[in-house]
């Protein structure tokens, strides 16, 4: 990543989104912030419920009906993007940010054709392009994602492709409009591991060829390893350690990006794996302090009782958690992830 | 798309078949002669029995009875209604003012139903809704004839609109309309209302599907997104409600058309039944299950149209 510009095409400031449900307001993204440079991928990494998809509905503008911006920036080309009206939305959705959706398989229309489906977006953001010059960029983009005998194809319908054919689909779709920023939502999860590391080629190379700004939503860290430039680790609704991937991968910092590290299976693990306990707080009522103080085993008092700042531990690298305080006891990295990191730094794992 | 359909008309071929002799064998298998009466002497009962096979064994009887539909498309005379005159012909002279009634009904309904179940479900939780929903429920539990005596009431005897009766000898097609108006409204309040609850259940769930919002995130607005993406999935399991309908509504016309004096053939086969004319009673049912056949085909090559699935499905790739 050696000619990222230090531009930042999009940032977010101290987010704040609640849903309203029947027990509540459900605080689903208690302040978080992060910002995206032009050409690097950032990852936000979180188990479910942690808040990672919201975040990204909201820079898309397609919140669910319940929900409410309580508070916070999304700051996008001069614009807050939470104060963007339905109506102008609608000229940056896939225009400007395209998404890369989780399930391939339920994000088709089933009963219109694939061509039909990518010609659209051409129609619908440049009212000048006539059908078949729609069609022609329609097969590029097809043959750029790598779809075998477009022509073909682009007269089929969903049902006639695999999940990996359907996902490079949705790639183009999200493509199509030849935005800046790509946000893909779990892209991964719900194909095939073989297929998997395909998608994730490919949208490497097209984040390479089209110097896309990319932002990452993954709960596999493995992925993340693959991917990021910079890493965001999400509990609970909030970021509680972000970092470059070097930095979140060899010197993590928070116990809960501890927790996550040791539960992710290598090829020389020979340990037990270390599952995080419990389940994530009921978001109507967040607990007070560190909302991962529950589940976590090097939990302090304090961490019961006020909720942690971000120590700074580089220019890059911050970490919300009371052990960075330096009258907190020295705790040791848990010994699995120790000597999973030496391991990694010794193979060169990850060459960044 | 060919072969589909070739296999459609086939299944609906065999399905008539079966039809047929269920028909014949349970109409037929009931009890008495039907020359029996106190003032036919039993010779000429046994005569016009000899002449119509009856005293021939049942399967005989059937033997003939297909003969006559595949050779010379005879369906049977009618014995008592009007005797001596040929089932087909009867049913010939009854068609319009039924099929008339039906269609009308049916196509009346259809766009109704849409129109009222996407209003439903766009404003969804608001006040109309609820509204709505409230009379689909009141439409879809009380049977046609009940509204049948209602609207008699309300518009022909309190606020006189509409004639009672039809009216067989109308100069225009117009007047005809109009005497049918009310018979066209009993019986479509509720494919009405089914259909509206069909369309609000699924629109309401195609609205919240992930390629819903796909097609927003491709810079679509929120009606584009839903007159492109989710009305026409919605329309495709509404095909599929369509088919109990009919024979829901023709079941309803067998009573509506008695109340309202429509010369149809629900009228007669209710006569038929009653009088014990076996063989008209038979004729008009395979004629009722031709028409229902003939419209679920229909359903099911359109139902191949709107959904690619069901038309290329069944081809191996």
């Amino acid at each position: 990543m050696e000619n990222i510009k230090q531009e930042t095409v999009l940032k977010v400031e101290d987010l704040r989104i609640s849903f309203r449900a029947y027990g509540g307001l459900v605080k689903a993204v208690r302040g978080v912030s992060f910002d995206v440079k032009r050409g690097e991928t950032v990852a936000i990494v979180g188990e479910s419920g942690s808040g990672k998809s919201v975040s990204i509905k909201a820079i898309m503008g397609i919140l669910a009906g319940n929900a409410i911006i309580e508070d916070g920036r999304i700051e996008y080309d001069g614009m807050d993007l939470t104060k963007v009206t339905e109506e102008d939305f609608h000229h940056i959705r896939g225009n400007r940010i395209g998404l890369i959706f989780q399930d391939p398989l339920s994000a088709l229309n089933p009963i219109m054709k694939i061509g039909k489906q990518i010609t659209e977006v051409l129609l619908i953001n440049d009212k000048k392009m006539t059908k078949e010059a729609a069609k022609e960029k329609a097969l590029d983009l097809m043959r750029a994602v790598g779809i075998p005998q477009p022509e073909l194809r682009f007269d089929q319908y969903p049902f006639q492709f695999s999940g990996g054919m359907r996902q490079r689909i949705v790639i183009a779709i999200a493509l199509a409009g030849d935005p800046e920023i790509l946000i893909c939502d779990e892209p991964t999860t719900a194909l095939d591991v073989t297929v998997q590391a395909k998608i994730l080629e490919l949208i490497n190379k097209i984040k390479r060829e089209r110097n896309l700004s990319v932002i990452f939503i993954t709960h596999d860290l493995g992925v993340v390893a693959n991917m990021a430039d910079r890493v965001n680790v999400m509990y609970a609704g909030k970021i509680v350690e972000t970092g470059t991937s070097e930095e979140i991968f060899f010197k993590p910092a928070h116990p809960y990006t501890w927790a996550l590290l040791s539960s992710m299976p290598d090829l020389q693990t020979n340990e037990r794996l270390l599952a995080i306990p419990g389940t994530p707080p009921n978001m109507i009522h967040p607990p007070k302090g560190d909302a991962f103080a529950a589940r976590n085993r090097y939990a302090l008092k304090i961490d019961y009782e006020q909720e942690p700042p971000y120590f700074k531990l580089s220019d890059t690298h911050y970490a919300a958690t009371w052990l960075l305080h330096p009258k907190a006891p020295k705790v040791e990295l848990p010994a699995v992830l120790q000597a999973r990191i030496d391991r990694m730094r010794k193979s060169g794992e990850i060459d960044g | 798309m060919f072969k589909y359909i070739l296999g459609r008309f086939g299944a609906m071929l065999l399905t008539l078949f079966l039809v047929m002799t269920l028909s014949f064998w349970i109409i037929r298998l009931m009890p008495m002669s039907i020359f029996e009466h106190p003032d036919v002497h039993p010779t000429i009962q046994k005569m016009l029995e000899e002449q119509m096979h009856l005293d021939k064994p049942m399967y005989m009887q059937y033997y003939y009875f297909i003969e006559g539909i595949i050779t010379e498309g005879d369906f049977g005379t009618s014995v008592k209604i009007r005797p001596g005159m040929s089932a087909f012909e009867i049913i010939e002279s009854r068609i319009p003012p039924t099929v008339l009634l039906n269609v009308v009904s049916l196509l009346f309904s259809i766009p109704m139903g849409i129109i009222v179940g996407t209003i439903a479900a766009l404003k969804r939780g608001k006040w109309i809704d609820t509204l709505i929903s409230f009379l689909i429920v009141i439409c879809i539990s009380v049977p046609s004839f009940v509204f049948a005596s209602l609207l008699q009431y309300t518009f022909t005897f309190k606020l006189p609109l509409f004639p009672t009766l039809y009216d067989s000898a109308a100069g225009s097609f117009a007047a005809m309309m109009h005497s049918l108006t009310l018979p066209i409204i009993a019986l479509a309040l509720n494919p009405i209302a089914t259909i509206a609850r069909y369309l609000r259940g699924e629109l309401i769930e195609t609205l919240s599907s992930e390629y819903l919002l796909l097609a927003r995130t491709k810079g679509l607005t929120r009606a584009q997104a839903t007159v492109r993406h989710a009305f026409r999935n919605s329309l495709v399991p509404i095909a599929n409600t369509i088919i109990p309908l009919i024979t829901g509504v023709m079941g309803g016309s067998l009573v509506v058309e008695k109340m309202f004096a429509v010369p149809g053939m629900g009228g007669q086969l209710i006569d038929s039944i009653l009088a014990g004319d076996h063989f008209l009673t038979v004729a008009l049912l395979i004629f009722y299950s031709a028409i229902s056949l003939c419209t679920v085909l229909i359903i099911d090559i359109s139902y191949g149209i709107i959904d690619p699935r069901i038309r290329i499905g069944g081809r191996k790739e």
